[in-house]
């Protein structure tokens, strides 16, 4: 390293903005490793466009910690069983039972139940699953009960049930649930009321003052959850039961109308962004450069027919064509990176191919001329490195207007389905009518992270500036 | 070369570009069938009205359907679909030219036309009203701010625009507005969410003038506040280029005011190259208004995009490429009059 | 070394211990220390040094346009009596700047502003503080015909002014208001030497209006054609300061002394110039024709003739000298003769084998090299000492492990010692000088024998020029180098070189042995050239100089001028029609003395 660029890089730090763009940078380097090597390949597939995978969590929940505002809000709660309490042999069956304590002292339902059964084995006749809550008031109620699927014609035991998913029961909304609760509010208190009443909100049955069938009111304290899993084989096993007691606020950054956890949609944004930004404009660059220099220096035919083509692409108004190309071809992530390259280079090589002009009737370059250099020696070792902290500059000032180019794209609903960025969520939130309902946090998470990546690198280009322009390192 | 000979030369380049788009068009929704489609579309369109016309008159249903085949036949010859479609090519361009593009799957005028035509100009002045005033706007403050710090380099006031024109440039128009309309419209209730009138409108002039500026500001504002930072930065710089010319240092010699100073000798210098980079902007703010107008509901061209784009109308969206490029070599034209008038020196060459 | 003047009523000038300080980021830079002198009316100060001593900000100070860094600002400046440093900011704007002190600022090129016609730019201080427009329009269109300019120039743009043009418009701008003192920057730096000498005729002219002047240059010879008193400047202070007279006739100072003695004299005696040469020839150039393109209009160009007719020769040892002002196609005949652009007709042989016509020169590269004018452009800023060195030696693959041992030892010709020192290093971290010599290094480092110099002492302050110029000198003699020296200058062309060639408007017109060509000039512009030159005699005050400006000659015939139409008597009694219609073709009028005539 010569003095020249040690002190380019003590005039680079000494800027606030390029502080602030260098230690961001990092962190979102780190961030995008982190999921690089957690998160599985085909995330945006298997994971977030998949429902099923996102069933038991909240829909639309704002983040837990809003709690501190005061909002009352339900815990979500996962309770997995997987060592019986108690195992009762009665003759050939043995009845396993479950249990789980809790305090529920919210003043609001939960906003769904589920049990989900994993990974089933029997061996003669199917186990049967009950689920029966007691409540504060030492009530107990019986919310479920259910045989496993017979075996099939021709089956042949052990019969393995519910191995590649788990069965999920929706409690709120289930039929058998909403008349086992009808049967005991009968039961209980003489008051007939119809399935169709409470279906689809069971829960609140189940958590509130029976006193009122109103299910306005609820039933604070302490609440013990009964599984019991009868079995006709000691052999028989189910290797989970879960529980789950859908809250009303989760995680860091809250969920979706679809219950997906947004903190992990954003997470696997960072290196999608990284990735969109820093390759479409590496490769732009590389080409923008490459095309200059051999126009400027090579002069001639292959001058005129670059000049004339970087004329014409750089003045088609950039984003109505990626529309237009991106609908016709389909929403891609490779392809729309592919367009922003195609557009992208001829602005730069324009400047590139003025600045390299410049530099040629420099006496520098004539000397390397009579020297006897080659061609391709004056453009790599002569002109190139003349040009280098210009290039590298626009590089960095590059990279966020491919990412606010795929940010656009995607709000305009191309985005690339199969993986999921940060513009996509947002616009998954503004077309669900996000904004007007107020889910802020389904708002503002995505549009900050694309703001901060874009601002890193407009902030490291600003610390650039005097290092590439020197007429303006005197002021 | 005269000043007339510059404005051909000008004027030509930005026919090259309008064509290549126009080409660049054609010949994708060729190679992908699109425009295979498109056209087939509209025959089964002009036949099923056929249909309905003659069964009054004809009774005989074979008699009908060997009217509407024959009609069939030379309906396809008449759009070329009978040959591959690059022989097509020439007739696609000057149809799209004339905006001759059929009919919308789904879309709508205001006036319940469903040509494409319809549809797309009556849009445009909207989105023309939205860009203008949003470009009007942005240049005055970034001209006032981009001369007033250029004074003060290393100021406070200098320093903040500057870190606000790099957070202006990374806000994306779109979430910005979002964050308005959140704020203006479902926080503060001060201004409408979107729209470009209340519904339904007032009847009185006046009024309804007022009922569309109101609706206007949030889009407007949206814009400006994206464009003017950078704007302004820019302006800086390149009054800060000019203040380092040896004729400034002349001109304060000559005993000017520094008034008089800048505005001469520094702004009036200054403005060939800030109409350049209003020129460079230009694809900036296109791109801007089809987003902005997205979120504020703004009945232009743009949200007729997104519109179009959700409805997969393929017509009207080839039809919105075509106009946003004719929009961008319209305006890219006058502002290139607009610099030839500035420098004397591109007017005598 | 203070005038002996005591202190006299038409003293339009006082200034004592003037300092002026600037901040930088290591610290207080003493751009000017402790400068006193003083002005009286009619007369003018010449203030000579190298660059960054100091001269300029002497005339920001006097105009109060320090820059912003400035630290430290003090010392009495009186104006006709009155202490105006005194003044506030808007005061001294307002009675002073260009009322009283006006400024000619160096670098023409860039003092106008591009997008204002010409005559709203000359008027502009005259409306802007009170006059009536009318008014100012008559004084201005005055002052223009009194530079020398037309009245159209008026409402012209700067960017359809020559360079010359531009100066006398500028010199015309300063004197709007009459003003008492006038500043003179550089005010000729940019300009050819015909151009330079015609303006110094008009700054003598205007002198005896009684107009005083600070005449600001880096080159002591100017000074003699126009100042009175004359101050060396250096490091921030006067280290002679004396009449003309005394300063040129009887320099104290060692530096001084340099100065002076860097001055190419035409009369001096020149060392001999021992030659080897033999006649044997290593450069012939016949018949070179070069066009370049010019665009015209939308899509034709036509072509510009840059070199027309020429013919050349030089011969082993010898160095030629092509002496020419710019635009005369002398770089562009360099670069035919390196092969970077190739002619349209004629040939060039080197060492008897034609150049021009091959692609492969491969092996004329390594024997024949250039040395560039500027040595700031002329070596890449991104590599080192070593690397651009080494540069030629990776082209013409030579063994690697030579590589270190030839570097080492080139650079020891060209006395950078001890050359260890300065491999490492990058070019900004040498001196202009410096610069030049590793430029020489690379020319000399693949040992070559043919070398192309164009202008290499131009961009270089005037006391290392001599350096450069005897270093290139001693390499010829003992490595028998042969020159072909490119440079605007006939003076040093004369002791640098065995043969000079004049060139105009891609023409040879004048070709001879130095000595002759300089002592005996034939043709009208060679005369026109050496009479531009500037010399250090105290008796220039009083002179005006006989040059005839280069638009004055006719590019087809060079005895007739196109302003007076009609074919001026300058070297022959007669001269036939001829002139009008074909170029003369250059005849050997005396032993080897060529020049392009008719007759």
């Amino acid at each position: 390293m010569n003095n020249n660029s040690r002190e380019n890089l003590q005039e680079f730090f000494s800027s606030g903005s390029g502080k602030i763009g260098s230690v961001l940078l990092v962190i979102f380097i780190l961030i995008s490793v982190f999921v690089v090597f957690t998160y599985p390949l085909n995330f945006g597939t298997t994971v977030w466009s998949n429902p099923a995978y996102w069933s038991d969590y909240p829909k639309s929940a704002p983040p837990t910690w809003t709690n501190i505002f005061g909002n009352d809000n339900v815990d979500h709660q996962i309770i997995d069983f997987t060592t019986p309490a108690d195992t009762v042999s009665i003759s050939n069956r043995e009845v396993r039972t479950y249990t789980h304590r809790f305090t529920y002292d919210s003043n609001i339902s939960p906003t769904f139940l589920s049990l989900s059964l994993y990974d089933v084995v029997y061996h003669d006749r199917p186990p049967t699953i009950s689920l029966s809550i007691l409540r504060p008031d030492n009530e107990e109620i019986l919310i479920y009960r259910e045989i496993i699927s017979p075996p099939r014609p021709g089956e042949d035991g052990p019969y393995v049930r519910y191995s590649d998913s788990p069965f999920r029961i929706n409690l709120s909304g289930d039929k058998s649930v909403s008349s086992n609760l009808v049967g005991y509010i009968r039961d209980n208190s003489n008051e007939q009321i119809s399935i169709n009443e409470i279906i689809g909100s069971n829960e609140k049955v189940i958590f509130s003052n029976l006193d009122s069938l109103q299910f306005d009111e609820i039933l604070t304290g302490e609440y013990e959850l009964i599984v019991r899993f009868t079995v006709n084989n000691e052999n028989d096993s189910i290797s989970k039961i879960r529980f789950v007691l859908g809250g009303s606020s989760y995680g860091l950054l809250g969920t979706d109308s679809l219950g997906r956890n947004l903190s992990v949609g954003l997470l696997f944004g960072f290196p999608i962004a990284l990735l969109i930004g820093l390759t479409t404009s590496t490769i732009t660059t590389f080409i923008g450069t490459t095309m200059g220099i051999i126009s400027g220096y090579t002069g001639g035919r292959t001058d005129t027919i670059i000049q004339r083509l970087s004329d014409t692409l750089s003045n088609i108004p950039l984003l109505p064509i990626l529309l237009f190309l991106i609908f016709v071809f389909g929403p891609q992530l490779w392809l729309v990176m592919t367009i922003l390259v195609l557009f992208g280079w001829p602005g730069l090589t324009i400047i590139i191919r003025s600045m390299v002009l410049q530099i040629n009737s420099s006496q520098s370059i004539e000397a390397a001329k009579s020297l006897g250099a080659s061609k391709w020696r004056i453009m790599y070792r002569h002109i190139f490195p003349q040009l280098a902290p210009f290039i590298f500059a626009q590089l960095v000032f590059f990279t966020p207007a491919a990412i606010l180019a795929e940010a656009s794209l995607s709000f305009l609903g191309l985005g690339d389905p199969s993986i999921p960025t940060w513009g996509q969520i947002l616009e998954n939130g503004f077309r669900t009518g996000g904004v007007y309902i107020g889910y802020w946090w389904w708002i503002l998470p995505p549009g900050l992270l694309i703001v901060i990546t874009a601002m890193i690198f407009v902030f490291i280009a600003l610390a650039l500036e005097p290092v590439v322009n020197p007429k303006l390192k005197k002021m | 070369m005269s000043l007339l000979q510059t404005l051909i030369v000008r004027g030509l380049s930005l026919l090259v570009v309008l064509i290549t788009v126009l080409f660049l068009c054609v010949i994708v929704l060729g190679a992908t069938g699109y425009s295979d489609r498109l056209l087939t579309a509209t025959v089964s369109e002009e036949l099923r009205g056929l249909r309905q016309s003659l069964s009054q008159n004809i009774r005989d249903p074979n008699e009908l359907e060997q009217v509407i085949e024959d009609r069939r036949e030379q309906l396809i010859e008449f759009y070329g679909l009978d040959q591959p479609w690059y022989y097509r090519l020439p007739d696609m361009v000057f149809r799209i030219l004339t905006l001759d593009l059929g009919e919308a799957r789904t879309l709508r005028s205001f006036s319940g036309s469903n040509s494409v035509s319809d549809i797309v100009l009556e849009r445009l002045p909207n989105t023309i009203i939205l860009i203008t005033s949003a470009t009007i706007i942005t240049s005055v403050i970034g001209l006032y701010v981009g001369v007033k710090i250029a004074t003060q380099v290393g100021s406070r006031l200098e320093r903040s625009v500057s870190y606000f024109s790099a957070i202006s440039y990374a806000l994306p128009a779109w979430w910005l507005g979002i964050i308005f309309i959140i704020l203006f419209a479902f926080q503060l209730r001060i201004l409408p969410s979107s729209g470009m009138f209340s519904v339904p409108p007032p009847t009185e002039p006046l009024a309804r003038f007022l009922d569309r500026l109101v609706h206007a500001i949030l889009p407007v504002f949206t814009l400006v506040i994206v464009s003017v930072g950078s704007w302004s930065y820019a302006v800086r710089t390149m009054v800060l280029n000019i203040s380092q010319e040896d004729f400034v240092n002349v001109a304060r010699a000559k005993g000017l005011s520094e008034n008089l100073v800048m505005r001469r000798h520094i702004i009036r210098v200054a403005a060939p190259p800030i109409v350049t980079s209003l020129i460079l902007g230009l694809t900036g703010s296109l791109g801007g208004a089809i987003l902005t107008e997205t979120v504020f509901g703004w009945p232009g061209m743009g949200r007729l995009y997104y519109e179009a784009i959700l409805a997969a109308d393929e017509s009207v969206i080839v039809a919105l490429t075509f106009m946003f490029t004719l929009l961008y070599v319209v305006a890219r034209f006058i502002l290139e009059i607009l610099y030839i008038v500035l420098d004397p020196r591109v007017r005598y060459k | 070394m203070i005038l002996k003047n005591n202190k006299s009523k038409n003293e339009t000038l006082v200034v004592k211990n003037l300092n002026v300080n600037y901040k930088v980021t290591k610290g207080n830079i003493k751009a000017v220390n402790n400068v006193s002198f003083r002005i009286k009316t009619g007369e003018a100060l010449g203030i000579v040094g190298e660059s960054g001593c100091g001269k300029t900000t002497i005339a920001l100070a006097l105009i109060k346009l320090l820059p912003n860094n400035t630290s430290k600002f003090s010392g009495t400046i009186t104006l006709n009596g009155k202490k105006i440093n005194q003044l506030s900011d808007e005061n001294f704007r307002k009675t002073i700047k260009w009322k009283e002190i006006s400024m000619v600022f160096q670098g023409a090129m860039n003092s106008l502003n591009p997008v204002l016609r010409i005559g709203d730019q000359l008027i502009e201080p005259l409306v802007y503080s009170g006059e009536n427009k009318t008014i100012a329009k008559t004084t201005v269109s005055e002052l223009l015909n009194l530079v020398g300019l037309s009245d159209d120039t008026y409402s012209k743009y700067p960017h359809e002014l020559s360079g010359g043009m531009k100066q006398r418009v500028i010199i015309a701008m300063s004197m709007v208001h009459n003003p008492g003192l006038i500043i003179l920057d550089e005010p000729t730096s940019a300009l050819d030497v015909s151009v330079q000498a015609q303006i110094m005729n008009l700054l003598k002219s205007l002198k005896t209006k009684g107009i005083s002047m600070i005449f600001i240059t880096h080159d002591i010879a100017l000074t003699s054609d126009l100042c009175d008193n004359i101050a060396v400047m250096k490091d921030g202070q006067f280290i002679e300061h004396d009449s003309l007279a005394n300063v040129l006739n009887n320099p104290k100072h060692n530096f001084t002394k340099q100065l002076i003695q860097s001055v190419p004299t035409l009369s001096s005696k020149l060392k001999s110039r021992k030659l080897k040469s033999n006649n044997e020839e290593i450069l012939n150039l016949k018949n070179i024709k070069v066009d370049f393109m010019v665009r015209k209009g939308l899509l034709s160009s036509e072509p510009f003739t840059a070199v027309s007719e020429v013919s050349l020769k030089i011969n082993r040892g010898e160095t030629l000298a092509l002496v020419g002002e710019s635009g005369s196609g002398k770089t562009t005949l360099g670069r035919v003769v390196l092969n970077l652009i190739k002619p349209v007709t004629g040939k060039v042989k080197f060492q008897g084998s034609i150049i021009n016509n091959s692609t492969d020169d491969f092996l004329f590269r390594k024997q024949a090299q250039a040395i560039f004018q500027d040595p700031y452009s002329s070596i890449n800023p991104f590599m080192t000492v070593y690397q651009i060195l080494e540069e030629p030696l990776i082209i013409h693959k030579l063994e690697k492990n030579l590589h270190s041992e030839k570097i080492l030892k080139v650079l020891h010709d060209v006395n950078l010692t001890p050359p260890e020192d300065y491999v490492k290093k990058y070019p900004h971290m040498l001196s202009g000088g410096q610069r030049q010599r590793i430029g020489i290094a690379r020319a000399l480092i693949l040992d070559s024998k043919f070398i192309v110099a164009d202008e290499p002492v131009s961009m270089i302050d005037a006391s290392s020029r001599l350096e450069i110029l005897g270093l290139l000198n001693n390499l010829q003699k003992t490595k028998n180098l042969s020159f072909l020296y490119i440079t605007h200058d006939i003076a040093t062309a004369r002791q640098f070189s065995d043969r000079i060639a004049v060139m105009f408007f891609g023409r040879i017109v004048e070709q001879g042995r130095s000595n002759d060509v300089v002592k005996n000039p034939l043709h009208p512009y060679t005369k026109s050239l050496i009479e531009a030159i500037p010399t250090l005699n105290p008796k220039n005050l009083s002179n005006m100089r006989n040059v005839i400006s280069r638009d004055d000659f006719h590019p087809r015939c060079t005895f007739y001028n196109k302003k007076s139409n009609h074919v001026v008597d300058l070297h022959v009694e007669n001269i036939s029609h001829k002139c009008r219609k074909k170029h003369p073709k250059l005849t050997e009028i005396k032993t080897n003395h060529y020049v392009a005539c008719h007759s």
